[in-house]
């Protein structure tokens, strides 16, 4: 399934806004689901995501688990519309097209709001690291969720974990085209080279052409013919007619069959399509977490020991490797949603 | 391609177009340039000013040579001006002109600080007075910028005649009756009235005459690799240009085929680009045909700080790599920055001292003919395989950044191929970065106090899309070089990272360098976004009927 990719699973939920109104007592003063749902999101907090973010910024609530890469909420009002379709005037002119009607527009019943999110599935399957990441985020923002989801149609009612997963799944649409960042090197590495030899493909090619071509000489002998009769041509029209009555019915079934192949073909690719890409290893949150930290403290330590002898490089990796653990995820390692790794303390 | 057709060729009107564009003047024996920069305070003055310098404007024509010597007839002096936006404002050009402009040229360099990466010591509150104080109050905005190259005696003097331009100038400032006048401001105390540049001299020439050269201040042969664009040059010189200077076409790297020039919309407006558009501007279209907007900016290079710590990383890097050369380690440290060798060689060219020495050796005629100007064909030929050197390689070649850094200058200022995913030691096209180039221009300038740099120019017809991001997404970043948060070495700013990593290389004996603790070499003094009329805009200015219709 295109959701689950590399180890990671791709969720996007579309939830319908609620279109009624926020009612006050004071007649006028009622308010929009879309515009209050507009203001929470624009009040979330969103981290130190660049340098250029202050010191002491809000971390975001979803650096509060270790389980999503990315997540993005975004408030879709309607499919986009370019205008009239055009089209050819000489065309337009013969179907009948009068431009002075107007031709219909596309419009949503509700806005809709987007979830979308890049989460780790390592080694389970798609439908339990949705369970997974939906109890960590009822867990750890329980309030904003219910805030912002509360501007949606049929979130009411729910108050517990199963019934915000159940929320979610009832919401979600498939993610037909992932981004992921991460691959499994070693089977991704190279792209395969070039068929040398005659592949399938060209042969179907191939298969198509001939048929293409048959069809072809086909009706040109069918067309032979019946000028040819109307002319009364006696020889060249009898073998033009002979052709359209002999290998007419062998076309028929050669066309069925080119359309049987292209069938299963569009099964197979499309298949193929479905089958997930194997999980990338160390690409779940707290192993980039880790790499991010060793990277770091690696290229300082890398600096500071430029031109060491090689004991003296040996004793500072050594102290780096106990200091820094790089098998131990848990710590010391970067935190969730901080573009920078907290000093390392290595004792020389 | 190289082979064009006559139709396929590009005829631009050079009369109409202003002739710093086609020219770097310094390299053209004008090895001053005075830059002055006016206040408009009345519309109709500011007219009148530029109806004016009008009939002096200096275009692109082509220079011919006399029958006789074979001397260039070129003027004695060059004078081009340029709009910022708020001259443009200044001038009360209509409304609808102004709102279609490009936000970058709306907003300004001193707007766009963060975003140039002018931080810390480049602020805008360090900036020369003229431009630190632009915006605060309207008789310091500056409106027009006017300058004036000119050519050197042979005690490396301007010519006299600067002094009767000057005369001249002052005269219709004058007869603006205090509707325009040129604004002071320059130099760390502001009281220079104009800021002068002029190319480094050396006693070099015949009876010891002082000849301009092609180095800076922190002693690299400057402005090298320019990008070529169609209609630039006839279609022989184009095709010899494109070489190092143009885009690299798809498919199997052949130096002879590879090459061509870039589209003229990518550095002429009005003109077709490499996004097969015009590029925009504003309306009407007449109104910026054959013009283009240019970036002035004035950069301090710190020399005591640079030559320190050059010293202090060649010690460190004879220890890392086992170099024993003084010489060597020094120079290496120093092309490793820049992607280039002092001389101007490439790292790709002579990825070592020994090669770099053993060049020079092969090419010591090309230096001094490049110096004096080529006599006869033999020699021009001879200059052009040099300069075919100097221009004509790719990163294809170097696809581990061994012999020249990733985030070395030239390699983040031009990445030429490296950016192609598919790119190989034979295949890679320039693709992703045709349409982040930049035509430079500019020449060092020195102050009493001591203060030296250059006063950089980058022409293109979209600030944003060229300019704007070679500076902040390859200057001030590195991901594009897989090199994190680290900036130009050498012209960087260092509040993410100090450090540039040197891959291991032949230069190294195959080990990796890291230039750490790096010091800002280069800072900010100013600057700001001009556009640069054709001389038909340049009267439509004039006249103050921007639109007819």
């Amino acid at each position: 399934m295109p959701n689950l990719d590399g180890g990671h699973y791709f969720l996007t939920v579309l939830a319908p806004v609620r279109t009624d109104f926020i009612q006050d007592a004071i007649p006028g003063r009622s308010r929009s689901h879309r515009a209050q749902l507009a203001q929470k999101l624009a009040l979330m907090p969103v981290g130190k995501q660049t340098a250029a973010s202050p010191e002491d910024a809000w971390p975001s609530p979803f650096s509060r688990n270790t389980l999503n890469h990315l997540a993005r909420f975004v408030i879709i009002d309607g499919p986009a519309f370019n205008g009239r379709n055009s089209g050819d005037t000489i065309v337009s002119l013969i179907d009948g097209v009068d431009p002075l009607v107007p031709q219909p527009v596309d419009r949503f019943a509700h806005p809709y709001l987007v979830f979308a999110a890049d989460l780790d599935a390592q080694h389970v399957d798609g439908d339990a690291a949705v369970r997974a990441y939906t109890d960590a985020l009822w867990a750890t923002m329980q309030p904003d969720l219910a805030i912002i989801f509360g501007h949606c149609v049929g979130f009411d009612g729910v108050t517990t974990a199963d019934g915000f997963y159940d929320y979610i799944r009832r919401c979600q649409v498939e993610t037909t085209m992932p981004f992921n960042d991460y691959w499994a090197h070693d089977e991704l590495k190279a792209p395969p080279a070039p068929p040398k030899k005659v592949s399938k493909f060209s042969l179907a090619k191939l298969a198509v052409k001939l048929v293409g071509w048959a069809a072809g000489a086909w009706v040109v002998a069918l067309l032979l013919d019946i000028i040819l009769t109307k002319l009364h041509h006696g020889r060249v029209q009898l073998w033009a007619g002979w052709i359209v009555v002999h290998f007419g019915f062998w076309l028929l079934i050669l066309l069925l069959v080119v359309a049987l192949a292209a069938w299963i073909a569009y099964r197979y690719f499309m298949n193929k399509g479905q089958k997930p890409f194997p999980t990338a290893p160390n690409s779940d949150l707290p192993s980039i977490l880790k790499s991010l930290f060793l990277q770091q403290h690696l290229t300082k330590l890398a600096i500071e020991t430029q031109g060491a002898s090689p004991a003296e490089l040996h004793a500072r990796f050594g102290a780096f490797l106990k200091a820094a653990r790089p098998d131990d995820l848990t710590g010391p390692t970067q935190a969730a949603g901080e573009c920078h790794a907290p000093a390392l303390e290595i004792p020389k | 391609m190289t082979g064009q057709t006559t139709e396929e060729m590009i005829h631009l009107d050079l009369a109409d177009i202003q002739g710093n564009i086609h020219r770097p003047y310094g390299r053209f024996g004008f090895p001053y340039t005075r830059h002055l920069f006016y206040n408009i305070l009345r519309p109709e003055a500011g007219r009148a000013f530029i109806q004016g310098l009008r009939p002096r404007v200096t275009t692109a024509q082509p220079w011919d040579r006399d029958e006789g010597t074979g001397v260039v007839i070129k003027p004695q002096i060059t004078l081009n001006l340029g709009l910022s936006y708020l001259g443009m404002r200044a001038l009360n050009l209509p409304t609808s002109t102004l709102r279609q402009l490009p936000d970058e040229f709306i907003d300004g360099m001193h707007c766009r600080s963060e975003i140039l990466g002018d931080v810390e010591g480049s602020a805008p509150e360090h900036w020369d007075p003229i431009w630190r104080d632009e915006r605060k109050q309207r008789d310091r905005e500056v409106h027009l910028w006017v300058s004036l190259s000119i050519g050197a005696d042979a005690a490396g003097k301007p010519l006299p005649i600067l002094d009767d331009w000057m005369t001249w100038l002052d005269g219709l400032v004058t007869a603006s009756k205090g509707g325009v006048s040129l604004l002071d401001g320059h130099g760390k105390d502001g009281k220079s009235k104009w800021q002068d540049s002029c190319a480094l001299m050396a006693p070099i020439g015949p009876n010891g005459a002082m000849v301009a050269t092609p180095k800076e201040h922190l002693g690299f042969t400057d402005g090298i690799s320019d990008p070529v664009f169609r209609g630039q040059f006839d279609p022989q010189a184009e095709a010899l240009a494109a070489i190092g200077g143009g885009k690299i076409a798809r498919g199997v790297y052949h130096e002879d085929t590879s090459w061509s020039a870039l589209e003229t919309g990518e550095f002429i407006l009005g003109q077709v680009d490499e996004g097969q558009e015009f590029p925009v501007a504003t309306q009407p279209a007449g109104f910026v045909r054959n013009g283009t907007f240019m970036v002035y900016r004035k950069l301090r290079e710190d020399v005591p700080a640079f030559e320190a710590e050059m010293k202090r990383q060649a010690a460190l890097w004879k220890q890392v790599t086992g170099e024993t050369d003084d010489v060597a380690a020094d120079e290496t440290v120093r092309a490793k920055m820049v992607g280039r060798w002092s001389s101007g060689v490439p790292l790709i060219a002579a990825p070592t001292w020994a090669d770099h020495q053993k060049i020079m050796e092969e090419y010591k005629d090309c230096l001094e003919i490049a110096l004096r100007k080529p006599r006869d064909s033999k020699e021009a030929q001879r200059l052009a395989e040099y300069n075919k050197l100097l221009t004509g390689f790719r990163y294809g070649e170097d696809l581990d950044g061994g012999k020249c850094p990733f985030g070395a200058h030239i390699r983040r200022a031009n990445p030429r191929d490296m950016l192609d995913p598919l790119l190989s030691d034979t295949v890679g096209s320039t693709t992703l970065t045709n349409r982040r180039r930049i035509m430079r221009r500019g020449l060092p300038y020195q102050e009493e106090g001591g203060e030296v740099g250059v006063i950089f120019m980058a022409i293109c017809t979209s600030i944003f899309r060229q300019f704007e991001f070679i500076q902040q997404q390859w200057m001030s970043y590195g991901l594009d070089f897989e090199a994190g948060n680290d900036t130009c070495p050498l012209i960087g700013n260092r509040t993410q990272s100090k450090k540039h990593v040197i891959a291991a290389g032949p230069a190294s004996n195959g080990t990796t360098f890291i230039a750490a603790d790096l010091p800002e070499f280069v800072t900010t003094r100013g600057g700001e976004y001009f556009f640069l009329p054709s001389l038909s805009a340049i009267r439509m200015l004039a006249m103050g009927t921007i639109d007819p219709t």
